[in-house]
């Protein structure tokens, strides 16, 4: 285990940046933002064609091969342009949870769907209380009758709920949590879209009426496997947020070098410059931490506890750092609708209080240091 | 999987690569054999020795160290060192470092992780061979010539002189904040020896021995009441014309050389150190039973968060170093890490320390600058000491201010700042 990456890694981060750069541009974003589903259909097939889809989950559990690394390669580059895409929530939320939860052989055939792009599936994070909660699971009914389960209740804030056709919901049962999957649409399914914060980021509210569902991971309590699914979904997140700071402090440097005041280039005053640093310090750091936890998500028995939480906590604030300070270093037209400055805020805002705030991980980070 | 190596809070386990971690294990062992047999019985940290017992004992261990060869492992051996891997160097820091042993003294750091290296990459055959084993065996020690009263941030501005005469340099002038001038023999100088050419391209890297009559010093007194810091005198002070290191007028290059190499075992020790004193700052803060307060909960969190954006950050550079890559500006972005890290966890020591600190008690900081000595007991006058030194860690070797130009400039592309229009 390194943290360094191989050629190979290398070479695929720079093919995977080229085509995301000249296939998903500005007005793409703008395009998708606007839209209800929040997918590009044409490049939603490249990526199959990519073989992108279930990245990372084992061949022969349906997946396409490759490793956490690469994995957090791809998201950090899609973070960097914004791809709006139900991919986080197919590929990184359930791919992985379903590959996670020993699956039979009709799961496997969901996660060889999602690898084809045949099938959009997502997963509802725990919370408690309307806030994030590791342990949290949501208020669902999980009822078993004649051997068949059904759920009711309802969700919120179900990532790409509206267009899934696989949600999976972790609900409390006799034998602890468990985790289910179902199949959309039906009619006991109600998923209705609901306005973002961050609009390239699409969200339900999904109500289950006796819902039919399918039990993952056997008759047992599943809560280890999913604190494993959501540790390993943080750190995918965060390696997006890595991308799209790299980005922001991209676009206020190009812009620090073209704009003249007082007869010079703004990024020859200090101000800027310092503002810049720090800028980079964070995202340099965050990507110390989150390749850190890339690489130990490679390894089955690791401990991501602390890792994830190290990681999600520094990428949030590097990321909501470089987006204020691009938009602070662009001046007025940073803060106008017309340029892209605010995706980025929005991104940054949304991304750090989903899946857990700073503030949360560093609790998680003192809990784990027996403080 | 819980209660794996890795999941262990800040715990002593190699933090190299496990990759790197098999390719050194048979020097492993012979480290911990070599520290086993020769730490004393019951040994828990320079810092637990009574201050007039520590001089003595460290020299008698630096002498353990060159005749074990446990030190400068990674040079060449035709120069003194034992010819070992970048990745051996490190399991010895870390080795150390678990032992809460130390590597060297204050006064070789300036020799051992600046000059050495860039005589290895500068220097002429003569002089690796007559400067190294001198470094190695201790006979040598050096001190920096660099800050001038006229000359901190703008370093090219020194005006220290030396002149050509009869085969002798004769310097003039004066330089300032010289760390360990009155423990050292010799001095590496960056002088002017060209005033018709611009400041950068008239300056040389000369090698002064110091004990000569046209040298003085005078002891500065820093915000701890510590001697380590001194001004340095020069009145007709000689030394021979072939101690230049590079070319005569070439002192700019070389200089910026030197800055790139305090980087990945400079940043691995720092790490190590900083991990350690992490450690034992929890430990103060559950005996004194704050770690129920939010603020502190939240500060010590985010502290072992820097520290893991410091070790792999370390750990990064180590890799890079391993592919053959030359130093980069890593080491401005280390340097502005944990000089900024170490005041603010010093800052929140004192937080944990509550009243304690009004009324520091016990033994002194047992070193200058970084951090305190590994593994040492608690003492609320250590605790303080060190915040207090923690303030020149964002001055010396480059301010924060300085380094954040550097990355914005060399890394970011920045335009250079506008200069003042004059002579």
């Amino acid at each position: 285990m390194s943290t360094a990456l191989t050629d190979e890694q290398e070479e695929f981060q720079k093919t995977v940046r080229s085509f995301l750069e000249g296939r998903f541009k500005e007005e793409d974003l703008r395009r998708l933002a606007d839209s209800e589903d929040g997918r590009d259909e044409a490049l939603w097939q490249a990526f199959t064609e990519l073989e992108l889809h279930a990245l990372g989950v084992p061949e022969d559990l349906g997946g396409t091969g490759g490793s956490w690394l690469e994995l957090g390669l791809l998201l950090e580059e899609m973070g960097a342009v914004l791809v709006a895409s139900p991919y986080f929530a197919s590929t990184v939320l359930a791919a992985h949870a379903i590959a996670a939860l020993h699956p039979e052989e009709r799961q496997i055939e969901w996660i060889g769907h999602i690898r084809w792009g045949e099938l959009v599936a997502t997963m509802a994070l725990p919370s408690k209380n309307g806030r994030w909660d590791a342990n949290g699971s949501a208020p669902l009914r999980a009822e078993r009758a004649e051997g068949a389960w059904r759920v009711s209740g309802v969700l919120h804030r179900v990532i790409d709920g509206a267009t899934a056709g696989l949600i999976l919901v972790v609900a409390p049962t006799a034998e602890g949590l468990r985790v289910f999957g179902v199949e959309c649409p039906h009619p006991a399914v109600v998923a209705t879209p609901v306005s973002t914060l961050d609009p390239s980021r699409k969200m339900a509210t999904v109500e289950l009426a006796n819902a039919p569902a399918v039990a993952l991971g056997g008759d047992v309590d599943a809560s280890a496997t999913v604190a494993r699914i959501v540790e390993r979904a943080t750190i995918g997140l965060a390696a997006e947020q890595l991308g799209a700071a790299r980005r922001c402090l991209e676009a206020a440097v190009e812009y620090a070098k073209d704009r003249h005041q007082h007869g010079q280039p703004i990024g020859s005053f200090q101000a800027i410059k310092h503002r810049c640093a720090d800028i980079f310090l964070a995202i340099e750091s965050a990507r110390s931490v989150v390749f850190r936890a890339l690489s130990l998500a490679t390894e089955p028995g690791a401990s991501l506890t602390a890792a994830a939480s190290v990681a999600k906590a520094s990428a949030s604030e590097a990321l909501s750092l470089a987006a204020a300070g691009s938009i602070q270093i662009h001046g007025g037209i940073g803060v106008s609708w017309e340029h892209p400055a605010h995706f980025y805020l929005k991104r940054a805002k949304a991304s750090e209080i989903l899946l857990g705030s700073p503030a949360d991980h560093r609790e998680r980070v003192a809990q784990w240091l027996a403080l | 999987m819980a209660g794996t190596l890795k999941d262990q809070p800040l715990s002593t386990e190699s933090i190299l690569p496990e990759d790197l971690r098999a390719d050194t294990e048979s020097f492993r062992t012979e480290v911990r054999a070599f520290l086993a047999n020769n730490l004393p019985r019951g040994w828990v940290s320079v810092g637990a020795l009574a201050e007039d017992e520590r001089r003595e004992w460290l020299e008698g261990w630096r002498q353990k160290l060159v005749e074990h060869g446990m030190i400068c492992v990674a040079w060449p051996a035709e120069y003194g060192g034992q010819g070992r891997s970048l990745a051996e160097h490190v399991t010895l820091l870390e080795e150390f470092a678990r032992a809460a042993a130390p590597t060297s003294l204050t006064v070789d750091t300036l020799a051992l992780n600046l000059l050495g290296p860039t005589i290895l990459a500068l220097g002429s055959e003569e002089q690796k061979r007559e400067l190294l084993p001198r470094i190695v065996s201790g006979e040598d020690r050096w001190c920096q010539g660099y800050s001038e009263p006229g000359a901190g941030s703008d370093l090219a501005g020194v005006q220290t002189h030396a002149t050509l005469r009869d085969g002798r340099w004769v310097v003039n002038g004066q330089k300032i904040w010289t760390t360990s001038a009155h423990e050292a023999n010799r001095m590496f100088a960056l002088v002017r020896t060209d005033r018709s050419v611009s400041k950068h391209a008239g300056l040389t890297f000369l090698l002064i021995p110091m004990d000569q009559p046209g040298i003085e010093v005078r002891p500065i007194i820093d915000l701890n009441g510590h001697h380590h810091l001194n001004e340095v005198f020069f009145t007709d002070a000689e030394t021979d014309e072939a101690n230049v290191l590079g070319e005569v007028n070439g002192g700019w290059r070389v200089a910026t050389a030197l800055l790139g190499y305090e980087r990945n075992d400079a940043a691995i020790r720092d790490a190590l150190n900083l991990r350690d004193e992490l450690r034992r700052l929890i430990q103060v803060a559950r005996d004194r039973g704050v770690t129920g307060d939010p603020a502190i909960r939240s500060g010590l969190a985010q502290a072992y968060i820097d520290v893991e954006a410091i070790t792999h950050g370390a750990l990064r550079g180590l890799d890079a170093a391993l592919r053959g890559r030359a130093p980069g500006p890593e080491s401005s972005l280390h340097k502005i890490m944990w000089s900024e890290y170490h005041q603010r966890v010093t800052t929140l020591a004192l937080e944990i320390l509550g009243d304690d600190a009004l009324t520091p008690q016990g033994r002194p900081s047992a070193t200058h600058v970084n951090t305190d000595a590994v593994n040492a007991p608690y003492s609320s006058r250590s605790w303080v000491q060190t915040y207090f030194a923690a303030r020149a860690g964002t001055i010396y070797a480059g301010t924060s201010e300085i380094q954040r130009n550097i990355i914005a400039e060399r890394v970011l592309g920045l335009p250079r700042s506008p200069r003042p229009v004059g002579p």
